[in-house]
């Protein structure tokens, strides 16, 4: 059966396109047919991120007004197979209020597809609003920062409103030798402040900015943090990773100290 | 070496900072309070110091402590 899961966060910059671009990644390599929606209307990067930004011939716009079908406007991934993208309006012209025909449209993708997950944009606004009414269950990024978690929480407190199957919350941009030394809040910590269980911690890791198409080397340390988080979202097996780890105990401490001086 | 201060200030300000913004109620908002207070006693009472104010949330809505303590009641003017 087919799953809707907005990714959102209240925040701008904590991580939600890349969050959704690298779980929808990981969930096509577990062979699970997935498309990724942008729900941004005129702030699209969904197309960046998953580097398709020169394959887009129809957006989310050309399917709502009619000019084109759904799958024609749906782009897969030149990289992984079972990864599909569908961008959103590349101008910032007019509000979209097609909220009845996004809902028609997702009906019909989850014909095609296991997993639709929604790029929500940031704000909480009509836009915001939108997006969560369409899915079943609600991932809220944030980070250990204290404005990202208070919006966090004030997301949580409307996702609460809508009736939804699952909300969870996905640490991102941890930093290990920060929670190692009591400076950063732990994904416990967070869990317990914003009373919602955490399903992933996806580590500060330059791969990411790096990252083309999606791609991750299998010794980076976001590789293993993303397997986990689909894992989650997948089976539903919470295995969180531990960022701070590598930063505990004696040499934990010399690699902290190190980094520091870097 | 990990920090084992029994509660961080970043978690304690996170703490302070989420229950305010739901409470809709924050510890500026209790000073003010209890200035207001302190200068409405003040007018029958001589205070000793100044009043205190602690707003708590409850299941229903809110719960107002205010603390005073005064020497003497003041002889008030009748017309």
């Amino acid at each position: 059966m087919s799953k809707i899961i907005v990714v959102t966060s209240g925040k701008g910059g904590v991580g939600k396109t890349t969050i959704a671009t690298f779980l929808g990644a990981k969930l096509a390599k577990n062979g699970k047919r997935t498309v990724v929606c942008d729900l941004d209307f005129g702030l699209n990067n969904l197309d960046i991120v998953m580097g398709c930004e020169n394959k887009i011939a129809y957006d989310l716009s050309d399917v709502l007004e009619g000019r084109c079908r759904p799958m024609q406007a749906v782009v897969e991934s030149a990289s992984v197979k079972n990864l599909f993208m569908l961008s959103s309006e590349n101008t910032t012209g007019g509000q979209h209020e097609h909220s009845k025909r996004i809902r028609e449209l997702l009906e019909g993708l989850k014909t095609a597809f296991e997993y639709i997950i929604l790029d929500c944009p940031a704000g909480i606004d009509s836009g915001f609003h939108r997006a969560v009414s369409l899915s079943q269950e609600a991932l809220v990024v944030t980070t250990a920062n204290l404005s990202a978690l208070r919006d966090a929480d004030k997301v949580l407190a409307i996702l609460r409103s809508y009736v939804k199957d699952e909300i969870k919350i996905v640490v991102n941009m941890a930093r290990g030798d920060l929670m190692a030394e009591g400076e950063s809040l732990t994904a416990l910590e967070i869990q317990t402040l914003l009373k919602t269980k955490v399903v992933g911690v996806i580590p500060h890791d330059d791969q990411i900015l790096k990252s083309k198409n999606c791609y991750l080397p299998p010794d980076s340390v976001a590789y293993d943090a993303f397997n986990k988080l689909a894992e989650s979202v997948q089976f539903g097996k919470i295995k969180l990773y531990n960022p701070a780890k590598k930063y505990q105990g004696i040499l934990g401490s010399i690699k902290r100290g190190l980094k520091a001086k870097l | 070496m990990k920090n084992y201060k029994p509660i961080r200030d970043s978690l304690r300000r996170a703490n302070q900072v989420l229950t305010g913004d739901r409470m809709g109620v924050t510890a500026q908002i209790e000073d003010v309070l209890a200035k207001h207070v302190t200068d409405t006693l003040g007018e029958f009472f001589s205070l000793n110091g100044f009043a205190k104010a602690k707003i708590n949330a409850t299941k229903n809505g809110f719960e107002i402590i205010i603390y005073a303590n005064a020497k003497s009641v003041k002889q008030l003017k009748m017309l």
